[in-house]
């Protein structure tokens, strides 16, 4: 359909003001029209139209995880949920949480901490993330390891699907299993399944202490090591990181390596968390220990979320998963690959769930000629397979978060299509069977 | 279908013995442990993944409904056999095939009894987290069949926080892992979606689970309350107050006496309402949580608050309210048994509702539940010879599920919908969400094989549930491993 008949027959459907003609590129492709509905009510109208038309809509909450998934097939449309943004439903006493996707981690983190909660969710740039967004992409941080994932969270939702039906899934109590779980099929499902409208969280109380120790190590084998004795003591989260990672942490590298450990619980119990695993390294070869109270703990953590989602896809990022035990082969061995390239590359790894986060800056001045643009890439390209290949190796798998076109055209961004590839794509085709939502971008081409 | 044809075909993969199909025979295995019961045209008995994808292509072929099943506790219905149909039972498939402390995970066929798993790796320091009070009988599968809970649920979560990968044998006949030891697998979170689908999107043939160390300290307490909402005061208070404990668990009168006589455990027998609270984890957080809590149940106006010193004495506490159900044996032949979840400040008024609608109806209600979670568990007990009675029982339940929706519940927190509640879910749902529920089944069951007549609506009313338990055996349900 010509952009000129959509754009007025969407302006029937959701204010004419909400219609406009600024949207964000996706991978180099730009859609013609923004719409940003006022109400569920619009938001299903909206759809319902798209899936008429046979429109492919771009699904946009804060626009901060953009760059994951695979180039869309098609855009016609950007859809921005930004403006259902109201808190529905908040009885502090009950723990439970509703909100509309597009209410930002900002400003329900900071409604829950008025009563002393939180939801434990750890989801790059809060200010302009999107509750939508990050369930669409399952962003999540170390503090998974106490806390557990979206889809540990997320008791109920609201969505609309391809043809614009909405549906609820769940519902707003702590434990449910009335009816499948729709509503945790949507978490990490990049939107392709539905537009999500409201969900439901259980939140939890603020811990009372929240204590972080730093640790230095020569080499990362020890790094890992302490990771491992120190998880005796019952840490809410762990990373280690090279010194490309520290840059971007600390400002200045402290050492070849180091753990950051965070206890979160009771006030007496963190004292003694902290006291007894700072022996357990220093045992462990760490070679320096500190202490952060708690704002300069968070504010780490934040950095550690945050880092890489704030630069352009000149710069490549990547989530490696593996065995949590394994995770310190593939941390070593990525290292050793990333000595040829002349390029800053950050590794940040998650011990404790076995994930890992690596950004490569590279280290050539701007201006530099497109043969050697291409020589470059070329090198990405290699390093990415061989860490998808390590990845693999120890039972993991590796996703491109974000990257330059040409790089994700070379490179599947999702890698090989996972077992019951079959069943995922009848889903998709189920709830979505004109392709509206998100085209191309998810896993196998969905 | 030509149930002989089906016979030998089930014989040749998994051998003669292991297929049972003589009437005779099949009576045994016509229910679980819900009041609901049909007939299967045949039992077998698979001991592998492939024997599994073996006898899923013959359904497909020959068009064959299947309903897999474990141990059979399940209150629902959601391992009754379908008419004509086979009903696979994994009872063979319980070995644990391999414990990994470093990742602390376990790998388990799906017949692996629940408390059996928690009992192998005790010696390591570890425990599997989820306890539903059948769990020294009930299996891995029919929790993840089911996403069981448990009284511990309310700090741990339930099945589906423990889960980390499956083996699938989808109802095409192929085999599918899905998640594993690593986290974030690209592609949709089927794992989600068959956890909790009541046997009705495949088999799972291998369970990969969490296991948590157990914790250093424990501490539980009876708190003895004059009445169930005033329990119930309590509950809401600790949790408003930001302190999870590990357990807080409600049982009133009824069933504090009918455990008494049936255990012995020391329940006050003149307490309106006894609450459980366990709290665990390391000491000082525990030293933290104790005097909170404490002085939250003084101010909900406990009458008397007891602790269990030792772990014999802790183990009592739970072993009354672990065969509470099965307790309940020796006041009526027959039990129905409630799962509706409510928000948790809602649940003074809704328990009150509920002690107005016994009065009203004329009936005994005995409540025994997850107050943590405001789970509810009312059981409304009856004799099923009685028909009269048993239209009282089943329009006060209708009171109650229809009160616990209207204060924004659901209709189950851990037993699940089978056949027991089936036509109560579109109180719940539009026709619009269970449609979205209906083509995920497709999606996985094109030809809606798997437990084929359960989880929806059958579109005959609410006449239908009536009829389930008019169903009932005219003994009682008395086993004491029934939740």
């Amino acid at each position: 359909m010509q952009t000129e008949t959509l754009h007025t027959q969407l302006a029937q459907i959701v204010s004419p003001e909400a219609v406009q003609t600024q949207t964000p590129t996706i991978d180099g492709i730009q859609p013609g029209i923004s719409v940003s509905p006022q109400s569920v009510a619009d938001l299903t109208a909206l759809i319902a139209e798209l899936h008429n038309a046979k429109a492919a809509a771009i699904l946009v909450g804060g626009g901060t995880m953009l760059d994951l998934g695979s180039p869309p097939s098609a855009a016609d449309v950007a859809v921005r949920t930004g403006d259902l943004n109201a808190i529905t439903g908040y009885e502090p006493t009950d723990l439970i949480v509703t909100v509309e996707a597009g209410v930002t981690l900002a400003t329900l983190q900071d409604t829950l901490r008025e009563h002393d909660q939180m939801l434990p969710l750890e989801v790059p740039l809060p200010a302009q993330a999107t509750i939508g967004g990050a369930l669409a992409a399952n962003a999540h941080g170390p503090m998974r390891f106490a806390y557990g994932t979206a889809k540990d969270l997320v008791m109920g939702m609201q969505f609309v699907y391809g043809d614009g039906t909405l549906v609820k899934s769940g519902g707003e109590v702590v434990k449910n299993v009335a009816g499948f779980g729709l509503h945790k099929l949507h978490v990490g499902a990049l939107g392709t399944l539905g537009v999500i409208a409201s969900a439901t969280f259980k939140v939890y109380p603020l811990p009372k202490a929240d204590q972080t120790i730093t640790l230095s190590f020569a080499d990362s084998e020890a790094a890992f090591a302490a990771a491992a004795a120190v998880r005796a003591h019952h840490p809410a989260a762990a990373v280690v990181g090279n010194a490309v990672a520290q840059q971007c942490l600390f400002g200045t590298k402290q050492s070849a390596h180091v753990l950051l450990v965070r206890f979160m619980g009771a006030q007496q119990a963190v004292t003694r968390q902290v006291r007894s695993a700072s022996q357990t390294a220093g045992e462990a070869g760490a070679s320096a220990i500190e202490i952060c109270d708690r704002a300069e703990g968070a504010a780490i953590w934040r950095r550690c979320v945050d880092v890489g989602m704030e630069s352009g896809p000149e710069n490549v990022l990547f989530k490696a998963a593996a065995v949590p035990a394994e995770m310190r082969h593939v941390y070593a061995d990525l290292l050793r690959a990333a000595e040829p390239l002349d390029a800053h590359v950050g590794l940040l790894a998650d011990p404790l769930n076995g994930s890992l986060k690596c950004g490569i800056q590279s280290a050539a001045k701007e201006a530099e000629n497109p043969s050697a643009r291409s020589e470059t890439q070329a090198q990405y390209l290699g390093f990415l397979q061989h860490a998808r290949a390590v990845s693999q190796e120890h039972g993991g798998s590796l996703v491109l978060q974000r990257g330059p076109l040409a790089l994700k055209t070379a490179f599947d961004v999702w890698g090989p299509d996972p077992q019951g590839f079959g069943t995922m794509r009848n889903i998709k085709q189920a709830f979505d069977p004109h392709n509206v939502l998100n085209p191309g971008r998810f896993v196998g081409g969905i | 279908m030509d149930t002989r044809e089906l016979v030998a075909r089930l014989q040749a993969i998994v051998g003669a013995e292991h297929v049972v199909y003589l009437p005779e025979d099949l009576i045994v295995f016509e229910r679980d442990a819900s009041i609901d019961a049909q007939l299967p045209a045949a039992v077998v008995f698979p001991r592998t993944t492939a024997e599994v994808c073996g006898i899923l292509s013959v359904a497909s072929e020959l068009e064959v409904p299947v309903v897999p099943k474990g141990a059979g506790t399940g209150l629902s219905g959601g391992a009754v056999p379908e008419e004509n149909g086979i009903l696979l039972s994994l009872s063979r498939m319980r070995d644990i095939l391999e414990i990994d402390e470093e990742n602390r995970t376990a790998l388990v066929e799906p017949g692996v009894v629940n408390l059996e798993l928690s009992s192998e790796v005790r010696h390591l320091g570890l425990y599997y987290a989820p306890d539903p009070s059948s769990q020294y009988a009930c299996t891995l599968g029919g929790n993840v069949a089911e996403n069981s809970g448990g009284a511990h649920c309310l700090r741990y979560g339930c099945t589906i926080n423990h889960v980390l990968g499956l083996e699938v044998a989808f109802p095409n006949g192929e085999v599918a892992w899905i998640g594993g030891k690593a986290p974030d697998a690209p592609g949709y979170d089927l794992m989600s979606a068959i956890i909790g689908s009541e046997g009705t999107m495949g088999v799972v043939t291998k369970i990969l689970v969490k296991l948590l160390p157990i914790p250093e300290a424990v501490e539980t307490y009876l708190a003895i309350f004059a009445s169930v909402p005033d329990a119930c005061q309590a509950v809401s208070s600790i949790i408003g107050n930001g302190i999870i404990p590990a357990a807080l668990e409600i049982m009133d009168q009824v069933v504090t006496r009918a455990i008494e006589e049936a255990h012995h455990v020391g329940y006050p027998a003149d307490a309106g309402g006894v609450l459980i609270i366990e709290i665990d984890g390391m000491q000082e957080e525990l030293d933290e949580q104790r005097e909170d809590i404490l002085r939250l149940c003084r101010e909900a106006r406990a009458q008397e608050i007891k602790v269990a010193r030792t772990d014999a004495e802790r183990e009592t506490v739970w072993k009354g309210r672990k065969g509470a159900i099965g307790a309940l044996g020796r006041l009526a032949p027959n039990y129905y048994i409630q799962d509706c979840v409510v928000p948790r400040t809602r649940m003074p008024e809704v328990m009150r509702f509920v002690e107005d609608v016994a009065e009203r109806y004329d009936i005994i209600i005995a409540n025994v539940f997850h107050a943590g979670d405001g789970n509810l568990h009312p059981n409304l007990l009856f004799d099923v010879r009685d028909a009269e009675q048993v239209q009282r029982v089943i329009a006060a339940g209708e009171e109650i599920i229809r009160a616990c929706i209207d204060a924004g519940g659901s209709l189950s927190g851990e037993h699940g919908i089978g056949t027991e509640k089936q036509e109560y879910m579109d109180w719940l749902y539009s026709d619009e969400d269970l449609e979205a529920m209906r083509m995920l089944k497709r999606a996985f069951d094109p030809q809606w094989l798997f437990n084929p007549t359960k989880v929806f609506p059958t579109g005959e009313g609410p006449h239908a549930a009536k009829i389930h338990i008019g169903k009932a055996p005219v003994h009682a349900t008395a086993a004491a491993v029934w939740k």
